[in-house]
């Protein structure tokens, strides 16, 4: 008997590749309406400022000048935010402006051009108010607060303490006691595509919002409520997006700005950012402080972790709660941990607000585990690779904070890391200046508790498949690059034994799909690939009934065969194409319809934050990096990267050396290069991509992408994620290869060469220090 | 990002440029726009007529030869005269830019780059929320706010230096005629004038090399961040001819920087003490220190000046060692 053959594991290129890199794809861009108005931003020029009248009389004297949008207007005061327990955003100031570069006011003008020109000259009257810059400022009580709901008359924006197991006897019983005090600078996502999007009202009083985002729900959710519009009134649309990384997982005001310039002046308004202006946007990754103690017995047993993180906010709250609970608990795995205490605080800060970036919450804190395990390897004369591994979390588990761990493949990721590299034959063994090092990883493949309370499940998928036999997949699953349409197509072939070219994702469009809760926490593949699954399941039961009727035989015994045809177990010579087998089931019923949906299981703990961190599985990594230090400027030169990644399964085996590579050079921008960096006034002043350094091609070494399958027992086909765990571990891999290199740890990132290079030289002279006592 | 509304003039001939430079008080000149561009469309110094030079063949190798203002730096980077005759020119545009920015970049431009800072290499937003600076609207200088002192926005042009160190003669060509005048005095310390003795209406046309220019060896090592893309943040240029072949006594010396000023300078005083001597490690790493103490870099652009002060020293001690043959 011709079985059908799995496409799982094998390699093809994503299903949009060819409209993508043939410039037939439609971006936000390149999309155009009759009538339409292009609108600019008028931005603050102060750090902090009561705004008290936008005047547009000079601008309005411009060709073109349709409309002027100012604070107090209908609608821009209403607030918004993705997480409905900080909703603090408004689309222009109520009455304030938070940050030097914040939206002010808009206008909407003919032309491109005349919009720009009137931007320039719209008069702002403010009165500047003290602003806040330094996070540990802004935990001191003021008469300005940020925010009205900022805690204790301070500008603190959210306090997380928890605390599992005696750590204070694990740390007293402790032979070796690591870490230290560590500083992050704030990063952005550096996404291709600008911001953009088009607000059009529609004849029948509706508005359609085409927007680059990653989140269409919750947009649509967002400009409901800004709107005052009942959310059916509403259309959102995401064309294709140019990359995203967590910096379009937001609603944004701009978009709120679009819509109500749109209203107002009854003509579509296309708004798209220039690069600063995506730089002060940002909800980039946050700033971060941290300090973290780890403990262990002689033997290399981890006792305990204690961990304090202050991280900055910037003028809104975004997911900031999610990140202040992520700094701790991600940092429960992949390591057994019997005591586990932590403290963030998120604050208010007249800055660009950060918020989700690839890896969010857990990359940073990694940073700093990672570290404190090197050195603790070292203390206790440990090969990193062998204390990693003997505290390795087991499968079928739950952690302290009640993470409840099934599948893992870490043990595998460090044998296969470790075995590869060559790292026995390198790690303190090569010469001054070369040097090895080992970072590992962990991270949620979705976050199991929706944003919103509700008992709607987190993805659901339609398939409607018609006479042509062509196999259309409705999701709001957006795809912003990393291939999730080619996913839920392959998924859905899967489950309905048809070739994967036969499926057509429309996943993109509020009208027709239906909810998906979008592209953020790496929970596509797995929330939406579930879904697809068991849509494709339907259909194919579906088939089953068909073939029956066909032939007599029983429908369960139909099975997928080859070249899109069922086949009875029972009789191999019983084969039914999938086109008649399709006719059959379209008789007296019209087009086969079908849905799926997936919720994750109920999970975790009873107490405060307990549904921080919890995920129906999580992925693993362990990342090797060997580098070349020139003591002599401290630049860093990473030679090569040994990427292993436990997935789940590997559905793409393409799609996921993408995402390792992808995430790799992130990371290696965030390690080495990346940092925002502003002026005293709160001004940005990298907000270019001449300035702000993400590296080259010529920078990125090779990577080596190691795949390991864990066959996760509730994944589509066994699969993980695998987009944004891969980042964090490549920061401390390359951390602790510096210090296998030439002897020094750093405590900032990025590590540029001039931080390096002050270590190098703090480190001489201690030793000289040393060297010169009698 | 839109450039702002302007005239384009596209002359064929360098008489056509001159009769649009004197009809035209305020204008720009155009090489490959990689720079200039840039600028305008962040609103920087606008100017609403512009001077194409794209289509002169005075600037291009017909008649400017190897060396001619107009050649793009791809056309530098693999022009087989410029590998045989001076071969670091090549070398050093190939660590200019991007290889698609080389495509259109021009030698001339680079030599010309505009001063930056990063309170002038801003948006016309953002430098309305910051008051401006000399260079653009305003009347201080946000570096070294001194009133009615002069601009120290920082020159970033790779090609000065090496060309300095091959001693390099810059021609220029005005309604009166050509004239040349020597690289190393073509420059003024002043982040906006930033030429000396800059007459109406001129422009370079080329590069003149002297006769004794392929007896020269020349490094040149320049400071960056990442391997591609970025301007110097610091650049030393170091020439030596021998005495008797590569490696022996050196007879004459230059060394050059860019990227620690307003303009490439030559340090005339440090290449001194390389003549007379033969080349050593300890040699090359006092005449590092040494520049390390001269140069001033300012605050304005990526990298700290501590920093780059520090690596004046470095850049300076391994272009001295790498014109030994054994490098």
């Amino acid at each position: 008997m011709s079985r059908y053959t799995s496409t799982v594991g094998s390699r093809f290129p994503l299903i949009d590749s060819m409209e993508k890199s043939s410039g037939q794809g439609v971006y936000i861009e390149d999309m155009r309406f009759s009538g339409m108005l292009y609108a600019r931003l008028v931005r603050s020029t102060e750090a902090f400022a009561r705004i008290d009248e936008v005047d547009f009389s000079q601008a309005a004297e411009i060709e073109g000048f349709v409309a002027g949008l100012a604070p107090g207007e209908a609608g821009t005061s209403n607030t918004f935010g993705v997480l409905p327990i900080s909703e603090d955003e408004t689309p222009l100031p109520a009455p304030n402006s938070l940050y030097s570069g914040a939206i002010v006011a808009a206008v909407a003008c003919e032309t491109e051009v005349g919009a720009r020109e009137a931007a320039l000259r719209v008069q702002v009257r403010s009165e500047k108010l003290p602003a806040t810059l330094r996070p540990k400022d802004a935990l001191r009580e003021t008469d300005h607060p940020i925010h009205s709901n900022a805690l204790a008359g301070t500008n603190l924006h959210k306090a997380v303490d928890q605390e599992f197991g005696d750590v204070d006897g694990a740390f007293e019983g402790a032979s070796v006691v690591t870490g230290g005090e560590f500083v992050f600078d704030g990063i952005n996502h550096g996404f291709t595509e600008p911001i953009g999007c088009i607000a059009v009202p529609e004849s029948n009083g509706r508005l359609s919002l085409y927007s680059a985002t990653q989140v269409p729900h919750y947009l649509h959710r967002a400009l409901a409520k800004v709107l005052e519009m009942p959310i059916h009134k509403i259309r959102v649309y995401k064309p294709l997006v140019g990359g995203g990384f967590g910096g379009k997982s937001d609603p944004f005001p701009h978009e709120m700005v679009a819509a109500l310039l749109a209203r107002k002046t009854g003509r579509p308004v296309k708004l798209i950012f220039d690069r600063d202006e995506v730089f002060l946007n940002n909800h980039g990754r946050h700033p971060t402080e941290y300090k973290i103690q780890v403990a262990a017995d002689q033997e290399g047993r981890l006792l305990g972790l204690d961990a304090h993180s202050r991280i900055d906010g910037g003028a809104w709250g975004s997911f900031g709660v999610v990140t202040t609970y992520y700094n701790g608990v991600l940092s429960q795995g992949p390591y057994r941990l019997p005591s586990f205490r932590y403290s963030g605080r998120r604050v208010y800060t007249n800055k660009p607000a950060s918020g989700a970036m690839r890896g969010h919450g857990a990359v940073n804190a990694r940073y700093a585990l990672e570290t404190a395990l090197d050195e603790m390897a070292e203390r206790l004369k440990l090969d990193p690779f062998d204390l990693r591994a003997q505290n390795a979390l087991p499968p079928n588990t739950t952690t302290l904070n009640h993470l409840r761990i099934t599948s893992t493949g870490f043990l595998e990721c460090l044998e296969r890391a470790r075995e590869r590299s060559g790292w026995d034959q390198k790690f303190r063994k090569m010469p001054f200046g070369r040097g090895i090092g080992l970072g590992c990883g962990f991270y949620i493949s979705g976050s199991a508790l929706p944003i919103h309370r509700t008992r709607t499940p987190q993805s659901t998928v339609h398939i409607k498949i018609d006479v042509d036999g062509g196999v259309t997949i409705h999701s709001l699953a957006a795809d912003i690059g990393q291939g999730s349409d080619t996913m839920l197509a392959q998924c859905v072939a899967e489950a309905m034994g048809v070739r994967i070219d036969r499926c057509r994702v429309m996943a993109k469009d509020t009208d027709t799909a239906p909810i998906d809760l979008g592209s953020y926490s790496s929970r596509v593949t797995f929330m939406a690939g579930n879904a697809a699954l068991r849509t494709g399941e339907a259909v194919f039961r579906k088939m089953q009934r068909a073939c029956a009727r066909l032939t007599g035989r029983s429908a369960e015994g139909f099975v997928k065969g080859a070249d899109e045809t069922y086949v009875h177990l029972d009789d191999d010579g019983v084969v039914i194409p999938f086109m008649d087998a399709l006719r059959e089931a379209l008789a007296d019923n019209g087009a086969l319809i079908a849905k799926g949906a997936y919720i994750a299981p109920k999970l975790g703990g009873a107490f405060k934050g307990s549904g921080a961190g919890l995920s129906p599985s999580y992925s693993y990594q362990a990342f090797v990096a060997e580098v070349e230090v020139d003591p002599e400027t401290g630049f860093v030169r990473v030679e090569k990267i040994w990427a292993a990644h436990d997935c789940g399964k590997a559905l793409n085996r393409l799609a996921v050396e993408g995402q390792l590579e992808g995430s790799v050079h992130m990371g290696m921008g965030q390690a080495l290069t990346e940092q925002m960096l502003y002026l005293n006034n709160g001004q940005l002043r990298n907000g270019s991509f001449l300035d702000y350094k993400i590296p080259s091609p010529v920078d990125t070494p090779e990577i080596e992408a190691i795949v390991v399958e864990s066959n996760d027992p509730e994944g589509p086909l066994g699969a993980k994620e695998c987009g944004e765990g891969a980042l964090a571990p490549i920061i401390p891999a390359i951390g602790n290869a510096i210090y296998d290199a030439v002897g020094v740890r750093l405590h900032e990132v990025p590590m540029t060469p001039e931080r390096i290079l002050k270590a190098l030289e703090r480190k001489r002279k201690i030793q000289e220090k040393a060297g010169a006592r009698p | 990002m839109r450039v702002p509304d302007l005239q384009l003039h596209r002359p064929t001939s360098l008489d056509e440029v001159f009769a649009a430079t004197q009809r035209h008080g305020e204008y720009d000149l155009l090489g490959g726009g990689t720079d200039l561009l840039c600028n305008y469309k962040w609103r920087l110094n606008v100017r609403p007529q512009v001077i194409s030079l794209r289509h002169l063949p005075e600037l291009r190798e017909e008649l400017g030869g190897a060396l001619a203002a107009g050649r793009t730096l791809y056309e530098v980077e693999h022009c087989s005269i410029l590998q045989e005759l001076c071969p670091e020119v090549p070398r050093a545009a190939s660590k200019i830019a991007t290889p698609l920015i080389r495509r259109s970049a021009t030698l001339g431009g680079n030599l010309h780059l505009d001063t930056r800072c990063w309170h002038f290499n801003q948006t016309a937003e953002w430098r309305m929320a910051h008051d401006s600076c000399l260079k653009a609207e305003a009347d201080q200088c946000r570096v070294q706010p001194v009133p009615g002192d002069v601009c120290v926005a920082t020159y970033s042009g790779d090609l000065a230096p090496v060309l300095m160190g091959y001693g390099a003669i810059a021609v220029v060509a005005g309604p009166e005629g050509e004239r040349s005048v020597a690289l190393k005095d073509y420059f003024a310390l002043d982040g906006i004038r930033r030429f000396a003795d800059r007459r109406s209406g001129e422009l370079m046309v080329r590069l003149d090399l002297p006769q004794d220019a392929s007896e020269w060896t020349v490094r040149y090592e320049k400071l960056r961040l990442r391997a591609t893309f970025d301007f110097p943040e610091g650049g030393v240029a170091v020439a030596v001819r021998w005495t008797d072949g590569p490696g022996s006594e050196v007879a004459a010396a230059r060394i050059a920087t860019t990227a620690y000023d307003s303009i490439p300078r030559l340090h005339e005083d440090l290449a001194a003490r390389l003549v007379g001597r033969c080349i050593e490690e300890e040699l090359a790493e006092e005449l590092g220190a040494s520049l390390r103490d001269q140069v001033r870099p300012m605050k304005n652009t990526s990298m700290s000046p501590a920093y780059r002060k520090k690596m004046a020293r470095v850049l300076c001690k391994r272009a001295i060692l790498a014109c030994l043959p054994s490098s």
